[in-house]
Protein backbone atom coordinates (compact mmCIF):
# COMPACT_ATOMS: atom_id res chain seq x y z
CA UNK A 1 0.00 0.00 0.00
CA UNK A 2 1.10 3.12 -1.29
CA UNK A 3 1.42 6.58 0.74
CA UNK A 4 -1.15 8.23 -1.31
CA UNK A 5 -3.37 4.86 -0.64
CA UNK A 6 -2.92 5.59 3.02
CA UNK A 7 -3.44 9.45 3.15
CA UNK A 8 -6.79 8.54 1.10
CA UNK A 9 -8.13 6.24 3.39
CA UNK A 10 -7.36 8.59 6.69
CA UNK A 11 -9.26 11.28 4.64
CA UNK A 12 -11.88 9.76 3.23
CA UNK A 13 -12.83 7.79 6.98
CA UNK A 14 -12.35 11.51 8.54
CA UNK A 15 -14.99 12.51 6.10
CA UNK A 16 -17.57 10.00 7.02
CA UNK A 17 -17.09 10.24 10.32
CA UNK A 18 -17.90 13.75 10.34
CA UNK A 19 -21.12 12.99 8.08
CA UNK A 20 -22.13 10.57 11.32
CA UNK A 21 -21.22 13.18 13.83
CA UNK A 22 -23.60 15.76 11.86
CA UNK A 23 -26.50 13.16 12.30
CA UNK A 24 -25.09 12.25 15.94
CA UNK A 25 -24.52 15.48 17.35
CA UNK A 26 -27.12 16.43 19.96
CA UNK A 27 -25.50 20.33 19.88
CA UNK A 28 -27.18 21.57 16.14
CA UNK A 29 -24.47 24.18 16.09
CA UNK A 30 -21.62 21.56 16.53
CA UNK A 31 -23.55 19.57 13.49
CA UNK A 32 -23.13 22.77 11.67
CA UNK A 33 -19.39 22.52 12.27
CA UNK A 34 -18.80 19.31 11.34
CA UNK A 35 -20.83 19.56 8.38
CA UNK A 36 -17.70 22.42 7.45
CA UNK A 37 -15.19 19.47 8.38
CA UNK A 38 -17.21 17.14 6.15
CA UNK A 39 -17.23 19.57 3.06
CA UNK A 40 -13.68 20.06 3.93
CA UNK A 41 -12.59 16.03 3.63
CA UNK A 42 -15.08 15.98 0.21
CA UNK A 43 -12.95 19.03 -1.10
CA UNK A 44 -9.32 16.95 0.05
CA UNK A 45 -10.44 14.10 -1.71
CA UNK A 46 -11.47 16.15 -5.24
CA UNK A 47 -7.43 16.81 -4.08
CA UNK A 48 -7.15 13.66 -4.69
CA UNK A 49 -8.59 13.56 -8.01
CA UNK A 50 -5.99 16.34 -9.51
CA UNK A 51 -9.15 18.61 -9.48
CA UNK A 52 -7.57 21.57 -7.66
CA UNK A 53 -9.92 24.22 -9.07
CA UNK A 54 -13.05 22.16 -8.09
CA UNK A 55 -11.07 22.03 -4.59
CA UNK A 56 -10.86 25.43 -3.98
CA UNK A 57 -14.60 26.31 -5.60
CA UNK A 58 -15.92 23.60 -2.93
CA UNK A 59 -13.98 26.00 0.18
CA UNK A 60 -15.08 28.99 -1.33
CA UNK A 61 -18.72 28.17 -1.86
CA UNK A 62 -19.70 25.47 0.83
CA UNK A 63 -17.75 26.20 3.81
CA UNK A 64 -17.39 29.91 3.36
CA UNK A 65 -20.93 30.89 2.22
CA UNK A 66 -23.32 27.60 2.42
CA UNK A 67 -22.90 26.51 6.41
CA UNK A 68 -22.16 30.89 6.53
CA UNK A 69 -26.12 30.67 5.64
CA UNK A 70 -26.84 27.56 7.81
CA UNK A 71 -25.74 28.99 10.86
CA UNK A 72 -27.73 31.92 9.96
CA UNK A 73 -30.45 30.23 9.54
CA UNK A 74 -30.19 28.58 12.74
CA UNK A 75 -29.53 31.75 15.03
CA UNK A 76 -32.03 33.81 13.58
CA UNK A 77 -34.72 31.12 14.06
CA UNK A 78 -35.65 29.99 17.72
CA UNK A 79 -34.05 26.72 18.73
CA UNK A 80 -36.99 26.19 21.04
CA UNK A 81 -40.50 26.78 19.75
CA UNK A 82 -42.43 25.74 22.67
CA UNK A 83 -41.89 27.25 26.02
CA UNK A 84 -41.49 30.73 27.22
CA UNK A 85 -40.12 33.62 25.52
CA UNK A 86 -37.16 33.83 27.87
CA UNK A 87 -33.61 34.13 25.88
CA UNK A 88 -31.65 32.13 28.52
CA UNK A 89 -31.99 28.56 29.25
CA UNK A 90 -32.68 27.57 32.57
CA UNK A 91 -30.71 24.36 32.87
CA UNK A 92 -27.59 25.47 31.72
CA UNK A 93 -27.83 29.51 31.98
CA UNK A 94 -26.60 29.75 28.62
CA UNK A 95 -27.84 32.46 26.15
CA UNK A 96 -30.10 30.82 23.33
CA UNK A 97 -28.93 31.68 19.78
CA UNK B 1 16.46 32.73 -12.03
CA UNK B 2 17.06 32.83 -8.17
CA UNK B 3 14.41 32.54 -6.14
CA UNK B 4 14.15 32.19 -2.14
CA UNK B 5 13.57 28.77 -2.69
CA UNK B 6 16.77 27.87 -4.38
CA UNK B 7 18.95 30.07 -2.86
CA UNK B 8 17.51 28.38 0.55
CA UNK B 9 17.83 25.42 -0.81
CA UNK B 10 21.59 25.81 -1.56
CA UNK B 11 22.06 27.07 1.89
CA UNK B 12 20.01 24.28 3.27
CA UNK B 13 22.69 21.58 0.93
CA UNK B 14 25.67 23.40 2.36
CA UNK B 15 24.12 23.36 6.29
CA UNK B 16 23.22 19.45 6.23
CA UNK B 17 26.58 18.94 4.35
CA UNK B 18 28.51 20.69 7.32
CA UNK B 19 26.61 18.47 9.63
CA UNK B 20 26.79 14.98 7.52
CA UNK B 21 30.89 16.13 7.89
CA UNK B 22 30.64 16.69 11.58
CA UNK B 23 28.73 13.03 12.10
CA UNK B 24 31.90 11.60 9.91
CA UNK B 25 34.61 13.27 11.75
CA UNK B 26 33.11 12.02 15.57
CA UNK B 27 34.38 8.28 13.79
CA UNK B 28 31.44 6.69 15.71
CA UNK B 29 30.49 3.45 13.64
CA UNK B 30 26.70 3.42 14.38
CA UNK B 31 25.98 7.28 13.10
CA UNK B 32 27.46 6.57 9.40
CA UNK B 33 24.19 5.25 8.48
CA UNK B 34 22.73 8.87 9.91
CA UNK B 35 25.64 10.83 8.18
CA UNK B 36 24.71 9.40 4.27
CA UNK B 37 20.70 9.42 5.15
CA UNK B 38 20.92 13.65 6.18
CA UNK B 39 22.34 14.10 2.99
CA UNK B 40 19.20 12.80 0.90
CA UNK B 41 17.17 14.79 -1.51
CA UNK B 42 14.06 14.37 1.07
CA UNK B 43 15.62 15.99 3.77
CA UNK B 44 17.16 18.43 2.14
CA UNK B 45 14.10 19.58 0.79
CA UNK B 46 12.11 18.94 4.09
CA UNK B 47 14.42 21.55 5.18
CA UNK B 48 14.44 23.83 2.69
CA UNK B 49 10.37 23.98 3.14
CA UNK B 50 11.15 25.10 6.93
CA UNK B 51 13.31 27.72 6.21
CA UNK B 52 11.00 28.99 3.58
CA UNK B 53 8.30 28.77 6.23
CA UNK B 54 10.15 30.38 8.98
CA UNK B 55 11.55 33.18 7.12
CA UNK B 56 8.61 34.32 5.05
CA UNK B 57 6.00 34.23 8.50
CA UNK B 58 8.82 36.26 10.46
CA UNK B 59 9.38 38.61 7.43
CA UNK B 60 5.63 39.35 7.82
CA UNK B 61 4.93 39.25 11.18
CA UNK B 62 7.49 42.16 11.21
CA UNK B 63 5.49 43.87 8.85
CA UNK B 64 2.15 43.15 11.06
CA UNK B 65 3.96 44.81 13.84
CA UNK B 66 5.05 47.72 11.07
CA UNK B 67 1.16 48.52 10.17
CA UNK B 68 0.07 48.73 14.30
CA UNK B 69 2.93 51.34 14.89
CA UNK B 70 2.16 52.63 11.82
CA UNK B 71 -1.67 52.82 12.49
CA UNK B 72 -0.62 54.51 16.21
CA UNK B 73 1.51 56.65 15.08
CA UNK B 74 -0.19 58.30 12.16
CA UNK B 75 -3.55 58.63 13.84
CA UNK B 76 -1.86 60.09 16.59
CA UNK B 77 -0.52 62.89 14.06
CA UNK B 78 -4.29 62.95 12.42
CA UNK B 79 -5.57 63.72 15.67
CA UNK B 80 -2.77 65.90 17.03
CA UNK B 81 -1.41 64.08 19.50
CA UNK B 82 1.81 62.03 19.52
CA UNK B 83 0.99 58.68 19.50
CA UNK B 84 3.33 56.25 21.17
CA UNK B 85 6.65 56.83 23.26
CA UNK B 86 8.29 54.20 23.94
CA UNK B 87 11.47 53.35 22.21
CA UNK B 88 12.85 54.80 18.85
CA UNK B 89 9.80 56.33 17.81
CA UNK B 90 7.60 54.55 19.49
CA UNK B 91 8.24 51.37 17.85
CA UNK B 92 9.21 49.26 20.81
CA UNK B 93 5.68 49.79 22.39
CA UNK B 94 3.86 47.02 20.06
CA UNK B 95 6.76 44.71 21.79
CA UNK B 96 5.49 45.65 24.57
CA UNK B 97 2.29 44.71 24.39
CA UNK B 98 3.14 42.04 23.02
CA UNK B 99 5.08 40.77 26.10
CA UNK B 100 1.72 42.14 28.42
CA UNK B 101 -0.36 39.78 26.62
CA UNK B 102 2.18 36.79 26.66
CA UNK B 103 2.31 37.27 30.46
CA UNK B 104 -1.91 37.26 31.32
CA UNK B 105 -3.66 33.58 32.03
CA UNK B 106 -5.88 32.09 29.32
CA UNK B 107 -9.22 32.12 30.68
CA UNK B 108 -12.03 30.16 29.14
CA UNK B 109 -15.65 31.42 30.41
CA UNK B 110 -17.33 28.74 32.31
CA UNK B 111 -20.21 28.60 30.73
CA UNK B 112 -18.72 29.02 27.14
CA UNK B 113 -18.26 25.89 24.92
CA UNK B 114 -15.31 24.90 25.39
CA UNK B 115 -14.56 23.28 22.48
CA UNK B 116 -15.43 25.49 19.72
CA UNK B 117 -13.99 28.52 21.74
CA UNK B 118 -10.82 27.56 21.36
CA UNK B 119 -11.35 26.01 17.39
CA UNK B 120 -12.77 29.24 16.54
CA UNK B 121 -9.84 31.36 17.91
CA UNK B 122 -7.67 28.51 16.06
CA UNK B 123 -9.85 28.64 12.64
CA UNK B 124 -9.26 32.86 12.62
CA UNK B 125 -5.59 32.78 13.57
CA UNK B 126 -4.50 30.12 11.14
CA UNK B 127 -6.14 31.14 7.93
CA UNK B 128 -4.61 34.71 8.78
CA UNK B 129 -0.98 33.37 9.09
CA UNK B 130 -2.10 30.95 6.17
CA UNK B 131 -2.92 33.68 3.74
CA UNK B 132 0.31 34.99 4.01
CA UNK B 133 1.99 32.48 2.36
CA UNK B 134 -0.41 32.86 -0.73
CA UNK B 135 1.00 36.15 -1.68
CA UNK B 136 4.53 36.86 -3.20
CA UNK B 137 6.27 40.00 -2.76
CA UNK B 138 8.07 39.69 -5.88
CA UNK B 139 8.94 36.98 -8.84
CA UNK B 140 11.67 35.75 -6.74
CA UNK B 141 10.28 36.49 -3.32
CA UNK B 142 7.85 33.59 -2.96
CA UNK B 143 6.19 30.80 -1.31
CA UNK B 144 4.03 29.04 -3.64
CA UNK B 145 3.16 30.34 -6.87
CA UNK B 146 0.75 28.07 -7.97
CA UNK B 147 -1.78 28.77 -11.11
CA UNK B 148 -4.60 29.50 -9.08
CA UNK B 149 -3.14 31.41 -6.30
CA UNK B 150 -5.69 34.70 -6.42
CA UNK B 151 -8.43 31.92 -6.18
CA UNK B 152 -6.90 30.23 -3.11
CA UNK B 153 -5.85 32.94 -1.34
CA UNK B 154 -9.92 34.46 -1.37
CA UNK B 155 -10.88 30.67 -0.34
CA UNK B 156 -8.86 30.82 2.73
CA UNK B 157 -10.49 34.06 2.98
CA UNK B 158 -13.59 33.23 3.17
CA UNK B 159 -13.46 30.42 6.08
CA UNK B 160 -13.44 33.94 8.14
CA UNK B 161 -17.27 34.35 8.75
CA UNK B 162 -17.52 31.16 10.20
CA UNK B 163 -15.01 31.31 12.49
CA UNK B 164 -16.17 34.54 13.43
CA UNK B 165 -19.78 33.38 13.69
CA UNK B 166 -18.97 30.32 16.00
CA UNK B 167 -16.74 32.29 18.16
CA UNK B 168 -18.95 34.76 18.91
CA UNK B 169 -21.64 31.50 19.45
CA UNK B 170 -19.56 29.44 21.67
CA UNK B 171 -18.41 32.77 23.75
CA UNK B 172 -22.07 32.18 25.51
CA UNK B 173 -22.41 35.91 25.55
CA UNK B 174 -25.04 37.92 24.31
CA UNK B 175 -22.58 41.13 23.47
CA UNK B 176 -20.01 38.69 21.56
CA UNK B 177 -22.97 37.09 19.69
CA UNK B 178 -24.54 40.45 18.63
CA UNK B 179 -21.00 41.00 17.31
CA UNK B 180 -20.55 37.39 15.51
CA UNK B 181 -23.49 38.11 13.68
CA UNK B 182 -22.79 41.77 12.64
CA UNK B 183 -19.14 40.59 11.21
CA UNK B 184 -20.37 37.48 9.20
CA UNK B 185 -23.30 40.01 7.75
CA UNK B 186 -20.75 42.30 7.15
CA UNK B 187 -18.25 40.01 5.66
CA UNK B 188 -20.62 38.14 3.49
CA UNK B 189 -22.33 41.13 2.05
CA UNK B 190 -18.93 42.85 1.13
CA UNK B 191 -17.46 39.61 -0.26
CA UNK B 192 -19.60 39.44 -3.21
CA UNK B 193 -18.72 42.93 -4.96
CA UNK B 194 -15.05 42.22 -3.90
CA UNK B 195 -15.44 38.66 -6.19
CA UNK B 196 -17.23 40.47 -8.80
CA UNK B 197 -13.97 43.18 -8.69
CA UNK B 198 -11.50 40.02 -8.74
CA UNK B 199 -13.36 38.62 -11.62
CA UNK B 200 -13.34 41.78 -13.62
CA UNK B 201 -9.36 42.03 -13.46
CA UNK B 202 -9.30 38.42 -14.09
CA UNK B 203 -11.27 38.82 -17.68
CA UNK B 204 -8.33 41.49 -18.24
CA UNK B 205 -5.50 39.68 -17.57
CA UNK B 206 -5.98 36.39 -18.33
CA UNK B 207 -4.43 34.75 -15.21
CA UNK B 208 -5.13 33.58 -11.81
CA UNK B 209 -1.77 34.04 -10.43
CA UNK B 210 -0.09 36.90 -8.76
CA UNK B 211 2.65 36.83 -10.94
CA UNK B 212 0.54 36.49 -14.24
CA UNK B 213 -1.34 39.57 -13.12
CA UNK B 214 1.85 41.76 -12.45
CA UNK B 215 3.03 40.78 -15.67
CA UNK B 216 0.26 41.47 -17.59
CA UNK B 217 0.20 44.86 -15.82
CA UNK B 218 4.12 45.41 -16.45
CA UNK B 219 3.35 44.79 -20.16
CA UNK B 220 0.05 47.12 -20.63
CA UNK B 221 -0.71 49.39 -18.06
CA UNK B 222 -1.51 49.49 -14.35
CA UNK B 223 -5.38 48.36 -13.97
CA UNK B 224 -6.19 51.20 -11.66
CA UNK B 225 -6.22 53.70 -15.05
CA UNK B 226 -8.78 51.51 -17.33
CA UNK B 227 -10.92 49.84 -13.86
CA UNK B 228 -10.65 52.87 -11.51
CA UNK B 229 -14.47 52.12 -10.84
CA UNK B 230 -13.80 48.65 -9.62
CA UNK B 231 -10.64 50.08 -7.52
CA UNK B 232 -12.84 52.23 -5.68
CA UNK B 233 -15.21 49.52 -5.12
CA UNK B 234 -12.48 46.87 -3.93
CA UNK B 235 -10.67 49.87 -1.76
CA UNK B 236 -14.44 50.03 0.24
CA UNK B 237 -14.98 46.60 0.21
CA UNK B 238 -11.51 46.04 1.77
CA UNK B 239 -11.86 48.41 4.76
CA UNK B 240 -15.38 45.96 5.38
CA UNK B 241 -13.44 43.01 4.67
CA UNK B 242 -10.58 44.04 7.48
CA UNK B 243 -13.49 45.18 9.98
CA UNK B 244 -11.45 48.78 10.47
CA UNK B 245 -13.61 52.09 11.03
CA UNK B 246 -16.15 53.23 9.07
CA UNK B 247 -16.63 49.33 9.47
CA UNK B 248 -15.98 48.19 13.01
CA UNK B 249 -19.44 47.86 13.77
CA UNK B 250 -19.01 44.16 14.72
CA UNK B 251 -17.02 45.59 17.68
CA UNK B 252 -18.24 48.92 18.17
CA UNK B 253 -16.59 49.63 21.89
CA UNK B 254 -19.37 51.67 23.14
CA UNK B 255 -21.97 49.42 22.45
CA UNK B 256 -20.90 45.74 22.05
CA UNK B 257 -17.49 45.95 24.39
CA UNK B 258 -15.52 44.09 22.34
CA UNK B 259 -17.88 42.37 19.86
CA UNK B 260 -17.14 38.87 19.05
CA UNK B 261 -13.40 39.02 20.83
CA UNK B 262 -14.75 39.84 23.97
CA UNK B 263 -14.54 36.50 25.64
CA UNK B 264 -10.77 35.98 24.53
CA UNK B 265 -8.23 36.55 26.67
CA UNK B 266 -4.36 37.06 27.73
CA UNK B 267 -1.93 36.15 23.91
CA UNK B 268 -4.80 34.49 22.36
CA UNK B 269 -6.55 37.96 22.00
CA UNK B 270 -2.67 39.26 20.90
CA UNK B 271 -2.83 36.73 18.42
CA UNK B 272 -6.61 37.64 17.41
CA UNK B 273 -5.68 41.24 16.87
CA UNK B 274 -2.21 40.23 15.16
CA UNK B 275 -4.41 38.45 13.06
CA UNK B 276 -6.96 41.17 12.32
CA UNK B 277 -3.94 43.60 11.11
CA UNK B 278 -2.52 40.64 9.21
CA UNK B 279 -5.93 40.55 7.15
CA UNK B 280 -5.45 44.23 6.55
CA UNK B 281 -2.25 44.06 5.22
CA UNK B 282 -3.74 40.99 3.02
CA UNK B 283 -5.88 43.42 1.59
CA UNK B 284 -3.48 46.04 1.15
CA UNK B 285 -1.57 43.72 -0.72
CA UNK B 286 -4.39 42.70 -2.91
CA UNK B 287 -5.32 46.06 -4.08
CA UNK B 288 -1.08 46.84 -4.63
CA UNK B 289 -1.29 43.82 -6.70
CA UNK B 290 -4.39 43.95 -8.79
CA UNK B 291 -4.11 47.81 -9.19
CA UNK B 292 -1.47 49.34 -8.92
CA UNK B 293 0.74 47.30 -10.60
CA UNK B 294 2.72 45.07 -7.59
CA UNK B 295 6.52 45.05 -7.64
CA UNK B 296 6.09 47.11 -11.09
CA UNK B 297 8.92 50.44 -10.62
CA UNK B 298 11.65 51.66 -12.22
CA UNK B 299 14.89 49.93 -11.78
CA UNK B 300 16.80 51.68 -9.67
CA UNK B 301 15.15 49.99 -6.23
CA UNK B 302 14.59 45.99 -5.80
CA UNK B 303 10.97 45.07 -6.62
CA UNK B 304 10.42 43.90 -3.34
CA UNK B 305 10.35 47.39 -2.10
CA UNK B 306 8.40 48.91 -4.49
CA UNK B 307 5.66 46.46 -3.64
CA UNK B 308 5.91 47.89 0.14
CA UNK B 309 6.14 51.25 -0.71
CA UNK B 310 2.63 50.86 -2.50
CA UNK B 311 1.49 48.70 0.08
CA UNK B 312 2.18 50.87 3.22
CA UNK B 313 0.98 53.99 0.85
CA UNK B 314 -2.09 52.12 -0.02
CA UNK B 315 -2.66 50.96 4.25
CA UNK B 316 -1.91 55.03 5.16
CA UNK B 317 -5.33 55.54 3.02
CA UNK B 318 -6.87 53.04 5.13
CA UNK B 319 -5.80 54.85 8.19
CA UNK B 320 -6.94 58.57 6.58
CA UNK B 321 -10.10 56.36 6.07
CA UNK B 322 -10.23 55.66 9.90
CA UNK B 323 -9.73 59.04 11.07
CA UNK B 324 -12.05 60.75 9.01
CA UNK B 325 -15.04 58.68 8.74
CA UNK B 326 -17.73 57.92 11.49
CA UNK B 327 -18.95 54.22 12.01
CA UNK B 328 -22.11 53.04 9.66
CA UNK B 329 -24.96 51.43 11.16
CA UNK B 330 -26.03 48.14 10.20
CA UNK B 331 -28.82 48.99 7.69
CA UNK B 332 -26.75 51.55 6.10
CA UNK B 333 -24.18 48.81 5.67
CA UNK B 334 -26.38 46.15 4.47
CA UNK B 335 -27.66 49.22 1.93
CA UNK B 336 -24.08 49.93 0.91
CA UNK B 337 -22.94 46.62 0.07
CA UNK B 338 -25.77 45.31 -1.97
CA UNK B 339 -26.97 48.51 -3.75
CA UNK B 340 -24.39 50.81 -4.05
CA UNK B 341 -21.20 48.40 -4.18
CA UNK B 342 -22.43 45.68 -6.25
CA UNK B 343 -23.93 47.52 -8.91
CA UNK B 344 -20.70 49.41 -9.57
CA UNK B 345 -18.69 46.15 -9.27
CA UNK B 346 -21.37 44.84 -12.48
CA UNK B 347 -20.32 47.99 -13.90
CA UNK B 348 -17.04 47.61 -13.77
CA UNK B 349 -17.07 43.99 -14.81
CA UNK B 350 -19.14 45.42 -18.03
CA UNK B 351 -16.48 47.73 -18.61
CA UNK B 352 -13.85 45.08 -18.32
CA UNK B 353 -15.57 43.03 -20.69
CA UNK B 354 -16.04 45.77 -23.33
CA UNK B 355 -12.25 46.96 -23.18
CA UNK B 356 -11.42 43.28 -23.84
CA UNK B 357 -14.07 42.07 -26.57
CA UNK B 358 -12.51 45.41 -28.44
CA UNK B 359 -9.03 44.48 -27.96
CA UNK B 360 -7.92 47.84 -26.46
CA UNK B 361 -5.25 46.10 -24.71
Amino acid sequence: MDLTTVFFLIFSGLTVGCAIMVVVSKDIVRSVVFLAATFIGVGIIYMFLNAEYLFLIQILVYVGAINVLILFGIMLTRRRMVGDDSCQDEESGRWLP
Amino acid sequence: METLYTVLQSLSEWLLGVIAWLIDWTRLGFLSGIADWVETEPVVTFLTTLLVAAIYFITLFMFGLCFIWMERKFMGRFMDRRGTQVGVLGFFQNFADGIKTMLKEHIIPKAADKGLFEMASFAIIATSAMLLGCIPLSPQFYVINVDLALLLGIAIFSFAPFGILIGGWSSNNKFSLIGGMRAAAQLIALEIPILMVVVSVVVMTGSLSFIGIVGWQQDNIWLAFPLFIGLITFFVAAIGESERVPFDLPEAEAELVEGWQTEYGGFRWGLIMLSDYLRAYIMCALVTMLFLGGWDGPDFVWAEIWYLAKTFIVFFFFIWVRVAMVRIRTDQILTLGWRRLLPLSIVNLLIAIALKTAEVF
